[in-house]
């Protein structure tokens, strides 16, 4: 080969025709890493730093407060309440729409994408507009002595509405892809449908499941908006964290209110470490990965 | 375990998946039900499996009404076309599987069950991968993998939706053979889905054509290949040529000319002669109406092939010979043919029985 070529050769194979020249690249690099950083990365050391102003006592004393406890005990109860409720919805509507087809398949699926498109604070008023003590239901209800705006139940009902999509989003593609042949074969082999689903079915979602669990329980627990509108924010009895933090910051007690925030924010990078390592080690058993 | 397919019809929306399917499999048979995509020869297989239910008809195992039967309660042991292995489970999990999900009083014991998972791996040469798991495994094995399976529950009946489909050739080889044996030895009513030829040829005592959601003949591969009984059959049983032609009065007329064929029982109108390839030769017999045009001439290991061209016929043909002098390029060549066999167009299902000229 000549010596002429051999330059030439080496930029081909080093560069591909795809890639932007090095100061394009260390540019757009630079922009992105600029932008996490500012409006990421920076609010969180914020939230940690914020918390810690006035030295660990005062970051645990919050943490003693009694409405600040049931804040979160409230929290971790609706989420006890909602994420295996809206697991077992999301398996049921991912299992119906993936393996069935019957009439009104779309608009079930559409459906289940309501909560992502419409507004959290819209979805707490229907439930207060339902089953508010003026509402459609509300006289009903609350002559037998049931109450659900301005209580536990309501604030349950508007997060199952607000994460109901996240398990069945991230099922639906994934059993879609998997098909029915896997249950044919177990039933062929005379497993009851229980068994199948049991011993064939879930091992095969366990991932995406899990996934799809995570990303519901983060949403559960941070979800301000439609709990706002049901909760009527009776201090130790139907506040949750977020709402916690809010009155809080609105009484100037920046310290608690950070503090709170950042177990909030706490659990959302421990769900960000699973979230990676579960893409990183089943990205193959994963479907919504594109999506979130 | 005989079985008896009754009338038996499915639709799939407009479509008629199946048509007044009638077929009886006698007890130990080998069957292959052939035919191309969409004729509704798996549709018929996962009916008698159970996996999904005729809209009309009835199907029997022995005098036993299968139709109302759940597709556990049949026993049928599936061989899926991708093989539909547990991902999750090793391959001798996967054996043992129809075992472990017995109810407790019929479910044999742990240890029983391990040895009837090793005694079945070494009856599909798979001994010593019980550990491994299916993606770990060649499509060969995991084809064995799917069998013994689908053999350890002692099913009633073996179906196999297109066993060899996704293997590659040298492999199919192997295992046709070995399915063949292992029908043999296991003594099962088996019946398999194929949509190649050769396979079903090659394996099954009898096998039975498909062709939108008809069966178009039922007959052993002798029978087949001598006897078609539709213009179908024939051409998808090994390759066939098809001339256009005039029946009047019992003569077969061909471009004005008459062929001289028996035409015995067929009506007057269109009809095509079909005959197959190895069936037309230069200048054998007598000399019919049939003239040719050579175009072309190669030179093969045998002799020559020349590529004949009939005028009235849009193919041109490839006739084997071993005379050089008469196939000179651009001559006229007289030609004959053997074994035709005569259907009429008009009616598609009439049949002519054309003897040879």
């Amino acid at each position: 080969m000549s010596d002429a070529l051999a330059p030439a050769i080496r930029i081909a194979a080093t560069r591909r025709v795809t890639e932007e020249a090095p100061l394009t690249r260390y540019l757009l690099i630079g922009v992105a890493v600029a932008f996490l950083g500012l409006f990421l990365l920076l609010p969180l050391a914020v939230v940690f730093t914020e918390a810690l102003t006035k030295g660990a006592g005062a970051f645990f004393a919050t943490f003693d407060e009694p409405d600040a406890r049931a804040a979160i005990r409230l929290t971790l109860l609706v989420a006890a309440i909602v994420v295996p409720l809206n697991a077992v919805f999301g398996i049921c509507a991912a299992w119906a729409i993936s393996k069935f087809s019957f009439p009104g398949k779309s608009v079930l699926i559409t459906l289940i994408d309501l909560p992502f498109s419409v507004s959290p604070v819209v979805s707490g008023l229907v439930y207060v507009l339902v089953f508010g003590s003026q509402g459609l239901l509300g006289p009903t209800l609350s002559s037998h002595g049931i109450q659900i705006v301005f209580a536990i139940p309501g604030i349950v009902l508007a997060t199952i509405f607000v994460t109901f999509p996240f398990v069945a989003r991230e099922l639906i593609p994934l059993m879609q892809e998997q098909g029915t042949v896997e249950e044919e074969a177990a039933l062929t082999l005379g497993a009851s449908g229980f068994r199948t689903f049991l011993t064939v079915t879930l091992p095969n979602i366990k991932w995406g499941l899990l996934y799809g669990v995570l990303l519901a329980n983060a949403r559960a627990m941070g979800e301000f908006g439609a709990v706002s509108v049901v909760s009527g924010h009776i201090r130790g009895l139907t506040n949750t964290i977020p709402l916690q933090v809010e009155i809080l910051y609105n009484e100037y007690n920046i310290v608690s209110a950070f503090a709170l925030a950042s177990l909030l924010a706490g659990l959302a990078l421990v769900t960000l470490g699973i979230k990676t390592l579960l893409e990183w080690r089943y990205a193959g058993q994963i479907a919504g990965r594109r999506r979130h | 375990m005989e079985i008896r397919i009754e009338g038996v019809e499915k639709d799939f929306g407009d479509y008629p998946a199946l048509r007044a399917v009638d077929l009886t499999i006698a007890r130990g048979e080998l069957v292959a039900l052939l035919g191309p995509s969409g004729s509704g020869k798996t549709t018929l297989l996962r009916a008698i499996a159970g996996l999904s239910n005729p809209d009309r008809g009835r199907i029997l195992f022995d005098s036993e009404d299968a139709t109302t039967l759940s597709v556990q309660e049949r026993r049928v042991g599936f061989v899926f076309q991708n093989y539909a292995l547990f991902k999750h489970l090793t391959v001798a999990d996967n054996i043992a599987y129809g075992l472990k999900v017995r109810p407790r009083r019929t479910r044999p014991s742990r240890a029983e069950i391990a040895e009837r998972a090793a005694r079945l791996l070494e009856f599909v040469q798979l001994d010593g991968l019980g550990a491994r798991y299916p993606a770990q495994l060649s499509g060969g094995q995991r084809q064995r993998v799917a069998l013994a399976r689908a053999l350890a529950i002692e099913p009633r009946v073996l179906l196999l939706d297109e066993p060899f489909g996704a293997l590659d050739a040298r492999v199919r080889k192997d295992l046709r053979r070995w399915l063949r044996d292992v029908h043999r030895q296991t003594g099962l009513t088996t019946v398999f889905v194929t949509h190649d030829q050769d396979e079903a040829m090659e394996l099954a005592d009898r096998v039975v054509v498909l062709d939108k959601g008809r069966i178009e003949q039922i007959g052993t591969p002798d029978e087949l290949y001598d006897r078609p009984a539709s213009p179908f059959v024939l051409s998808f049983v090994g390759e066939a040529l098809a001339l256009p032609v005039q029946v009047a009065d019992g003569k077969v007329i061909f471009q004005g000319k008459e062929l001289h064929v028996s035409s015995e029982n067929l009506r007057n109108g269109p009809a095509r002669v079909y005959f197959r390839p190895a069936d037309i030769a230069l200048h054998g017999g007598q000399i019919g109406a049939l003239e040719g045009r050579v175009e072309a001439v190669r030179r093969t290991a045998a002799g020559l092939r020349a590529s004949i061209s009939i005028p009235g016929y849009d193919q041109t043909v490839e006739v084997d010979t071993d005379d050089r002098v008469g196939t000179t390029l651009g001559s006229s060549v007289p030609l004959s043919l053997n074994n035709v066999r005569i259907f009429s167009t008009a009616a598609e299902e009439t049949l002519g029985d054309g003897a040879g000229i």
